[in-house]
């Protein structure tokens, strides 16, 4: 009773503080100066880039970065005009009275406080004050502050992400808005770690445990990627921002790079030490759901919502392999431990293993039932895999989590891990420990000690909830 | 303090969720597909829309449900705070939406989505009661002088539960003249008719509604009814304030009644002794005439055989002649409708000796079968169904496989196959045997499973021991009189013919969201021609005695902007095969078509020459060229004569061309038959004194009436003034050939 009544109590608080979600700029004292990246960027960001992006951009006109916003589009009106807001197609646009003509399109206009914005800046001469005109604008808008996270969790967020300490004593969740750390044995709450977008997609602990690394995002808003301090919660960098969520992350084995792969369908390579990205890559037509390191952390495997697994030289960004079996959106991909081979699977509901000679498969092999691609099947949507040993998990829509031994004849899965709900969206595995967790739609985290199929222990991980 | 006012807040606050949380079958799904979200052009592609699949207008809604809460890790819903669910943000466009607003913030249909997110995304209860029908209020409505009607959508469920959809309902007006708001509010921006198709989850009800104007000084002209045919159509024109024009002249009638009857010209003495008849009781008795003329049977059987697909390529040269001979004595001998479809059902046997089997031969699988049966037997379109269920009908998926399924034990023996080019695995030359296979069946694609048959429509799948034959009782139950499809869509069929519009529109396209312009008059037809015993002379008679179908096609104040409610006759320009046979008729001239002998019409000509036969005992020679098509052939084919490869009547091309203008100015055909030296109008020289007399005899033939005084003497000072009687009648006549009234059915 007392947890419920504290969460009546503290409810609307958080509530709240949730207003601040939305990234309204602030209004401006008329005569100060306008600021291009901070005021008018956001504006764009938020309502034209949707529809004037880079991937169809409608009437030509692009604005997702400053330099493509300067050049004239189809309508050989140039959407600005420095100095004289009068004479810019943007500004006649976005005020027009006739709701056919106005934008953006089908949606009430902007608010008259944005619209003075824009006029202003371009009264001040259109100038630009970001870090590059070539840049998409989400990468150095201002940063939002993100909402607390609940206090005590109302219901339950979605497990979307897992991780264990490199020593296995922690096991970290995704919560909404932050990243909870629990006691790996007996569950017990250790940290909070907020200061995150609303859902967390990937955790992962660099090797020797001294930081954690944390890709998120707000959906259809913006993504980032953080490192933290796991022992103390203190953010130790802002690696960027993103137009969209940020779906996966992991360290080289050595902890000296991080990778990173979401909606903006690129593929960053970052600098650990120097806290910088080094590469950026772009080999999907779309999401890019998951990556992974090769054991010698000169490869990168991904997994895209483009239907391709695909096998990339990390230093050059060169497409070593596209691998053609998948019909389905392919989820998540994992080396196997001697870096030979990689394993990848996803909505198909099949689990894929192809070489990283780039001489594996031609389309026509896939379903060759004997000698083909595919090692092994499952009941539901396969959202992610881990690797034990020679063996693949693979966590699915059913809530199994089914182990697979490429060696075996057959293709029967060696074992199947029973008790997680349905909807397990996250799985990770400790093997000194002999621990594995599975994380669900539903907030339960299902631990199982490995080559024991019956739960260990389950636990909701959500603070303060209470179950009615 | 702070605390106590949270205290007291939280209760105000919460009050508006106080609301039951909104069921998702019944309140979500709606919401989805009144915002349109699941349209084809959105979300309910088969391909998605920006990486967000639903279900074709929310067909599946256990799939939908997963697409909303789970998929993408539960990307688009956000229960712990709701408004910052993707699926409101975007389409209410406070984040950019490519779809454009679909759902505007803080609306009711907005707010159903966010309560049912914010409680949690509850799945349905697998005991909620389903739906079982829509009712909209009114049915059918004429407005007078208000052009705003509220409409009132009742959904009653399996619990005996009614509940009000009105603002739920999707409504698809099917002209651009009615607008309905979202609370179900129509308004008419234009006089005229249109049907609103109401739509609530799985169920659709249209709505038939006109809008006329007040016409206060409109006086009902009370025209004499000769059947029910007149008393149905009155009713509905009178309630339209809307007077049918007037009668048709009796050159008007005697031209129509042979076109629509025999698809021939009336001669000029025929003509002229039926308009100097002076008994009351002639046109009656002209019909009668009529109906007893085999061209009469010839006139069906090109009909049936476009519809029956008796085109040589498959059928081939033999069993189309066999195939069209059938049908022709078929109707000759008035065999009833019923049996006919039933013959043809149940056919089997050998192609040439038993011609109906074509009807299985030009039909090559099972799913082609089926289509072709509910398209030509039933009225239906079931081709939808294939992929997905029936956006506009009843039919599902189930059906459809299910309905396939009768037809898949049918087969073929090949006796001989002399086809000329064997790469062709469509062609086939020589005698079929059709027989019925022990075995075989049809699988659901979806799931893999064997279907078992199930008549369309029908509640139980088919009885029948394993091996039994199943065509046998799907003629049976497919001809019955207690089959409404079947009755309806052939009387529709006739009265299209006569008509040249359907009650229902398009004729082979019957569904609940189509609705027949006339229905009472529709059931009256339909009772008439199963009382008759499937007589199509009976249906014919009664059709073309109706004072409806002898009105002029001149419009009055009243009815000029009617098209589809027989308030005047439809004006129509001749089927090409009727086209050269009146051409023929007036000029005269001889021409070569497809395997036919010399001198038959192209209303009798049995096939389209889809290939040509080789002579008997000729040595197989490959690439062989067809012999090229005649000018008379070209002719058909332009003014639209249908190839046979669809059992649509759609098929038959009824428009006007520039083409088809060159053609009759100046092609060939025409030009051919004007100049052939031993034609009709080298005899009107040689039977006729004077330029008077073969002028009142062109007219006659060619239009049923004679010329006016002015007409009279303007051609006859051609002719006087030319030195060239022969070259002045060629012209005369390529004059009226190319005038409408000789080109158009009035």
């Amino acid at each position: 009773l007392n947890a419920a009544l504290l969460a009546v109590v503290l409810w609307p608080a958080w509530h709240g503080a949730l207003v601040a979600e939305d990234f309204e700029s602030k209004p401006v004292a008329a005569n100060s100066q306008t600021s291009f990246s901070r005021q008018v960027a956001p504006i764009l960001a938020r309502h034209c880039v949707a529809c004037h992006g880079p991937k169809k951009p409608e009437g030509d006109y692009q604005l997702h970065t400053f330099a493509r916003l300067m050049k004239t589009g189809a309508g050989e009106l140039p959407a600005i005009v420095p100095g004289k807001p009068d004479e810019s197609y943007l500004v006649e646009l976005i005020t027009s009275d006739d709701a056919d003509v106005r934008m953006p399109k089908e949606a009430e206009s902007l608010a008259a406080a944005d619209i003075e914005l824009v006029r202003r800046w371009i009264a001040d001469g259109a100038k630009f004050d970001g870090p590059d005109a070539a840049a998409a604008l989400e990468s150095y808008l201002p940063k939002p502050v993100h909402p607390q996270p609940p206090t005590t969790y109302p219901r339950p967020a979605p497990v979307t992400a897992l991780a264990f300490s490199s020593d296995g004593s922690v096991l970290a969740s995704s919560g909404y808005h932050e990243v909870l750390l629990w006691n790996a044995t007996d569950r017990s709450l250790v940290r909070r770690i907020g200061n995150l977008a609303q859902r967390t997609h990937a955790i992962a602990f660099n090797g020797d445990g001294s930081l954690l690394a944390v890709a998120a995002g707000t959906p259809g808003r913006m993504g980032e990627i953080k490192l933290f301090n796991p022992q103390t919660g203190e953010l130790v960098a802002d690696l960027g921002t993103f137009a969209d969520e940020v779906f996966d992350v992991e360290f080289t084995r050595d902890g000296a790079r991080l990778a990173a792969c979401g909606a903006d369908r690129t593929i960053r390579v970052y600098d650990v030490a120097e806290r910088r990205e080094v590469k950026s890559i772009e080999a999907h037509a779309d999401w890019v759901m998951a990556i992974a390191w090769s054991p010698d952390g000169t490869m990168l495997a991904s997994a895209g919502r483009d239907k391709a697994a695909k096998l990339i030289d990390a230093k050059s960004g060169t497409v070593l392999v596209t691998y053609p079996g998948h019909d389905e959106q392919v989820f998540d991909v994992v080396f196997s431990a001697n870096g030979n081979q990689v394993f990848s699977a996803g909505r198909g509901r099949e689990l894929h293993r192809w070489s990283t000679d780039g001489k594996s498969t031609s389309k026509s092999d896939v379903r060759k039932k004997e000698t083909g691609p595919i090692i092994g099947r499952t009941r539901g949507d396969i959202h992610r895999l881990v690797l034990h040993g020679k063996r693949v998990l693979a966590v699915s829509a059913d809530g199994k989590l089914t182990e697979f031994d490429p060696a075996r004849d057959g293709r029967e899965p060696a074992m199947v891990y029973e008790g997680a709900p349905p909807q397990a969206f996250a799985v990770a595995l400790h093997e000194k420990t002999r621990r594995i967790a599975v994380g669900a739609f539903d907030g339960r985290v299902t631990t199982y000690e490995i080559g024991d199929a019956a739960p260990w222990q389950v636990f909701i991980a959500a603070p303060g909830f209470v179950k009615h | 303090l702070a605390l106590f006012l949270l205290f007291i807040c939280r209760p105000i606050a919460s009050a508006a969720d106080v609301q039951p949380v909104p069921s998702f079958t019944a309140d979500v799904m709606a919401v989805l597909s009144k915002a349109g979200c699941n349209a084809g052009t959105c979300h309910g592609n088969q391909n998605g829309k920006g990486g967000f699949k639903l279900s074709l207008r929310g067909q599946e809604p256990a799939a939908d449900y997963l697409a909303l809460s789970r998929d993408q890790f539960g990307r688009r819903a956000n229960p712990l705070d709701p408004e910052q669910s993707l699926v409101l943000l975007k389409p209410s466009m406070r984040l950019a939406h490519e779809g454009g607003l679909r759902l505007k913030h803080g609306s009711l249909e907005y707010d159903i989505l966010r309560r049912w997110i914010a409680a949690g995304m509850p799945p349905e209860r697998s005991n909620t009661p389903r739906l079982e029908r829509i009712e909209v209020q009114p049915a059918q409505q004429v407005l007078v002088s208000d052009a705003e009607l509220p409409l009132t959508v009742t959904a009653y469920f399996t619990d005996g539960a009614q509940r009000d959809v009105t603002r739920l309902a999707v409504y698809e007006p099917s002209s651009t003249i009615v607008s309905v708001s979202p609370e179900g509010r129509i308004r008419f921006a234009d006089f005229g008719e249109a049907t609103v198709i109401v739509r609530y989850l799985n169920e659709q009800a249209p709505v038939r509604l006109a809008y006329v104007p007040a016409r206060a000084d409109f006086v009902w002209s009370d025209p004499p009814a000769v059947n029910y045919i007149d008393e149905h159509v009155f009713t509905k024109l009178r309630s339209l304030r809307m007077n049918p024009s007037y009668l048709a002249g009796d050159s008007e009638f005697i031209r129509r009644a042979y076109l629509d009857g025999l698809g021939v010209l009336p001669t000029a003495d025929e003509a002229r002794s039926f308009v100097a008849d002076q008994s009351s009781d002639k046109r009656a008795r002209l019909i009668d005439r009529l109906l007893e003329r085999p061209e009469f049977a010839e006139h069906w059987a090109l009909k049936w055989s476009d519809l029956l697909k008796n085109e040589e390529k498959v059928v081939d040269p033999t069993g189309v002649k066999l195939f069209h001979e059938w049908i022709r004595d078929s109707f000759a001998a008035n065999k009833p409708l019923d049996r006919f479809v039933r013959e043809l059902i149940a056919s089997r046997g050998s192609t040439y000796e038993n011609p109906p089997a074509n009807y299985y031969r030009a039909n090559r699988d099972a799913i082609t079968r089926a289509e072709a049966t509910a398209q030509l037997f039933l009225g239906v379109r079931l081709g939808c169904a294939k992929c997905h269920n029936h956006p506009f009908d009843r039919w599902t998926q189930e059906d459809y496989y299910r309905w396939a399924a009768l037809f898949a034990r049918v087969d073929y023996k090949i006796v001989t196959n002399n086809r000329p080019d064997d790469n062709d695995k469509h062609q086939f030359d020589g005698e079929q045997i059709v027989l019925m296979k022990e075995s075989g069946e049809v699988e659901d694609p979806r799931t893999g499973e064997q279907m078992e048959p199930r008549f369309l429509g029908a509640a139980e799948v088919l009885a029948a021991e394993n091996g039994e034959d199943r065509l046998l009782p799907l003629a049976a139950w497919l001809t019955s009189a207690d089959n409404e499809l079947f009755v309806r869509s052939q009387a529709n069929r006739i009265w299209y013919h006569l008509m040249g519009r359907g009650l229902v529109e398009p004729i082979d396209d019957f569904r609940a969201t189509n609705p027949a312009v006339n229905p009472e008059l529709l059931d009256a037809l339909s009772d008439d021609f199963i009382n008759s015993g499937f007589d199509v002379r009976h249906l014919v008679r009664a059709i073309m005695n109706s004072r409806t179908y002898q009105l002029s096609a001149e419009p009055n104040e009243t009815n000029r902007g009617d098209e589809i409610n027989f308030s005047r006759s439809i004006v129509k320009r001749l089927p090409a095969e009727e086209l050269l046979d009146a051409l023929s008729a007036v000029i005269g001239g001889t021409h070569k078509l497809y395997d036919s002998p010399e001198g038959t019409r192209a209303g009798q000509a049995w096939g389209v020459g889809a290939f040509q036969r080789r002579a008997m005992g000729e040595r197989r020679q490959r690439g062989q060229r067809r012999p090229m098509a005649s000018d008379a052939e070209k002719f058909l084919k332009l003014f639209g004569k249908p190839p046979r490869l669809l059992t649509c009547e759609c098929e038959r091309a009824t428009d006007a061309t520039l083409g088809q203008a060159f053609q009759l100015l100046s092609g060939p055909t025409i030009h051919r038959m004007l100049t052939e030296k031993d034609n009709e109008l080298a005899k009107l020289l040689a039977a006729n004194e004077s330029p008077a007399e073969m002028i009142d005899e062109l007219y006659w033939s060619a239009l049923a009436r004679a010329p006016t005084n002015d007409e009279r003497m303007a051609l006859v000072q051609h002719m006087e003034q030319s030195g060239d009687w022969r070259a002045a009648v060629e012209d005369i006549a390529w004059g009226v050939v190319n005038s409408k009234e000789f080109l158009l059915r009035r």
